[in-house]
């Protein structure tokens, strides 16, 4: 009766463990399949196309044309 | 059914789903890695990516303040040295823009308009851009195959091809825009200022 008994909570040890490694590879799956679908390769082209933008100025300033000013002659 | 069966069938499900979604992610891991394959020499990879980037080393023109003579209807200010008909300031050198990335590129050029810039008589006002390699340029900088604004080009305010091969190799990545303004005697006086912007795309 006694042996029985430890042999029936051996098996039901052995149980929690298998039932613990399957919950595992399940976790294990699941992180692998969102960090493959987080990988995207077309971040990496993005930075290979960066376009390059740069401003300069130019300026000038224009005074009254001296006949229109009526300061000619 | 037993719970651990349950469970087998939902994990092996789950493998079978990781499997399969690698199995479609595979040329992103290769990309992402550089990971080589069929090689037995021990090679070490590296990969230099390609950035665009562009300076410009002059970035403004400042013509100082000027007048169209009395007798004349327009004044011609250029940047290699020529005010003609005016009194405003030479100025003998335009914007220098240089390739300071790790790639060959295309450059556009935009800005205003004249009318809008310099205003007075449409037929009369001119803003017109040229590059160049040679004078303050760098030689081979944009060869005469690429360059297409290599004549005076009327600024139309829209963003106008300049060369198709901006080079990056030291020495040879300076390229010289040159301006060049007909200013007609009915301007409206006042400070005038035109943005221009050099915009660069990684061929």
């Amino acid at each position: 009766m006694g042996y029985s008994f430890i042999f029936y909570k051996k098996m039901v040890n052995k149980e929690k463990i298998f039932i613990g490694l399957l919950i595992l590879v399940i976790i294990l799956s699941i992180g692998s399949i969102m960090i493959m679908n987080n990988i995207d390769s077309d971040d990496v082209s993005e930075k290979i196309n960066y376009e390059g933008e740069q401003s300069s100025n130019i300026n000038l300033g224009i005074l009254e044309t001296e006949k229109n000013s009526g300061e000619g002659k | 059914m037993k719970s651990i069966n349950v469970f087998m069938v939902v994990a092996v499900i789950f493998v079978l789903f990781a499997v399969v979604n690698l199995i479609i992610h595979f040329d992103d891991v290769i990309k992402l890695t550089g990971f080589s394959t069929g090689s037995d020499t021990g090679t070490a990879n590296v990969t230099i990516m390609s950035q665009a980037s562009i300076q410009f080393t002059a970035n403004t023109i400042d013509w100082g303040i000027g007048r169209v003579n009395e007798t004349e209807t327009s004044a011609l200010l250029v940047t290699n040295g020529t005010v003609k008909e005016g009194n405003w300031t030479e100025v003998s050198t335009g914007l220098l823009l240089q390739n300071d990335g790790n790639t060959n590129v295309s450059i556009t050029l935009t800005s205003t308009v004249a009318d809008s810039f310099i205003g007075g008589d449409a037929g009369t006002n001119l803003y017109q851009l040229l590059v160049s390699d040679t004078g303050a340029g760098e030689a081979n900088s944009c060869d005469t195959a690429h360059l297409i604004m290599d004549t005076f080009t009327e600024v139309d305010g829209t963003a106008q091809s300049a060369c198709t091969n901006f080079s990056y190799y030291d020495a040879q990545d300076l390229i010289e825009i040159d301006v060049l303004l007909r200013i007609p005697e009915d301007a409206t006086p006042g400070l005038k200022s035109a943005t221009l912007t050099a915009t660069a795309t990684p061929l």
